[in-house]
């Protein structure tokens, strides 16, 4: 019974301390006609490569695509793949979990892949990949 | 480290290397590194015989050859399984810490193993040290199944792909298995080569095996709970 007590102890107090901020995710909708969209999909458990992949995508789009953004030629939508909505409509880019996708007409890139690969260990080449991919569109 | 592997990854021409170093990129991940961190305490537990925790070492990362090669097989085959592929990856992460937490608590005899069959089997099990190896099979098997974000995207992104468009085929989940165990082999045989250097200056510790058994189990219920934490 003790040690029982010991384990629920330590089991509250972990998850006590792991606090995480609210996840707002957005509604899932395809991108307008003539806008680039980078769209994140995730769910409310996140790993330490997610965090990068999303800390170096925002960064990226706020230093060297501000102003897209700000006229909304270039959006960024993170998406809660726990949501059934999300899941479905994720499912039309043969997306199952967390993935990284760029988007403009008919083309989309899935950069899930390299995301994963370089965030930590290489972050200046995910950067750059990343910038370039959207220039391309 | 990581970022060596991955450069080397970059200019690998060649499937099999490609596929070995990828499973070395893999256990070098930061989910990764916490069902590493228990299968090298899981391994060099039995520091006292070094051959005893390389020859676990092997049998841990041929458990692990025989997940991935099995899961590859459909998608070799040409099945179309997104579904397998959500699941596995969404809700390997989250069985990692509760699965954890429970090998922990039986090692430390927290729960009793309640059927008389299974006590037995036990029991033979830790008696003959060459049977005893096949928890460190079973381990390799359930660790491989754990899969997270990370090592997901190495699998099912990278590998998978990889192995139905090579000449090498099968062979290849075979290679990434090969450098998922590395890293822990290595490791578990320097805690191996550590202990039998300390253990000549403790000779009268002759519960120490008890005692190593007894940590091993408070890492993997502090790995198990710091994982279960994570997920809230």
């Amino acid at each position: 019974m003790k040690k029982l007590l010991v384990l629920i102890f330590l089991f509250v107090g972990a998850t006590a301390c792991q606090q995480k901020p609210a996840f707002e995710a957005s509604r899932p909708v395809m991108p307008e006609a003539g806008q680039t969209a980078v769209y994140y999909f995730r769910t409310n458990f996140i790993c330490e490569t997610c965090e990068s992949i999303e800390g170096i995508v925002q960064d990226e789009l706020d230093t060297k695509f501000a102003d897209e953004l700000k006229s909304g030629k270039l959006v960024f939508k993170q998406f809660n793949l726990d949501e059934k909505e999300t899941a479905d409509f994720a499912l039309q880019f043969d997306v199952g979990f967390k993935s990284l996708l760029i988007l403009r007409g008919d083309t989309v890139i899935n950069l899930t892949n390299e995301a994963f690969l370089y965030a930590l260990p290489n972050p200046e080449k995910l950067r750059t990949l990343f910038a370039e991919t959207i220039n391309s569109l | 480290m990581q970022e060596y592997f991955t450069n080397l990854l970059d200019q690998s021409a060649f499937p099999l290397w490609s596929a070995f170093l990828l499973g070395l990129i893999t256990s070098l991940g930061p989910c990764t590194l916490s069902t590493n961190i228990s299968a090298v305490a899981f391994i060099g537990k039995e520091a006292q015989c070094r051959r005893r925790v390389f020859l676990g070492g092997l049998v841990y990362t041929l458990g692990r050859a025989v997940t991935y090669f099995v899961v590859a097989l459909p998608f070799y085959f040409g099945a179309e399984l997104l579904n397998l592929t959500t699941f596995l990856t969404r809700y390997g992460e989250m069985l990692i810490g509760p699965l954890l937490i429970l090998v922990g608590v039986v090692m430390l005899d927290w729960i009793p193993i309640p059927f008389p069959t299974f006590s037995k089997l036990r029991s033979q099990l830790e008696a003959d040290p060459q049977k005893g190896l096949s928890s460190h099979f079973l381990l390799g098997v359930v660790f491989a199944l754990a899969f997270c974000s990370y090592s997901g995207v190495m699998y099912f992104g990278l590998l998978i792909p990889m192995t139905i468009q090579s000449s090498g085929g099968l062979l290849l989940p075979i290679a990434f298995a090969l450098g998922t165990g590395v890293s822990v082999v290595g490791f578990a045989a320097l805690i191996a080569f550590a202990f039998q250097a300390v253990n000549r200056w403790f000779l009268r510790i002759r519960q120490s095996e008890i005692w190593l058994r007894r940590l091993v189990a408070v890492v993997f219920i502090a790995i198990g709970i710091y994982q279960v934490g994570r997920l809230f």
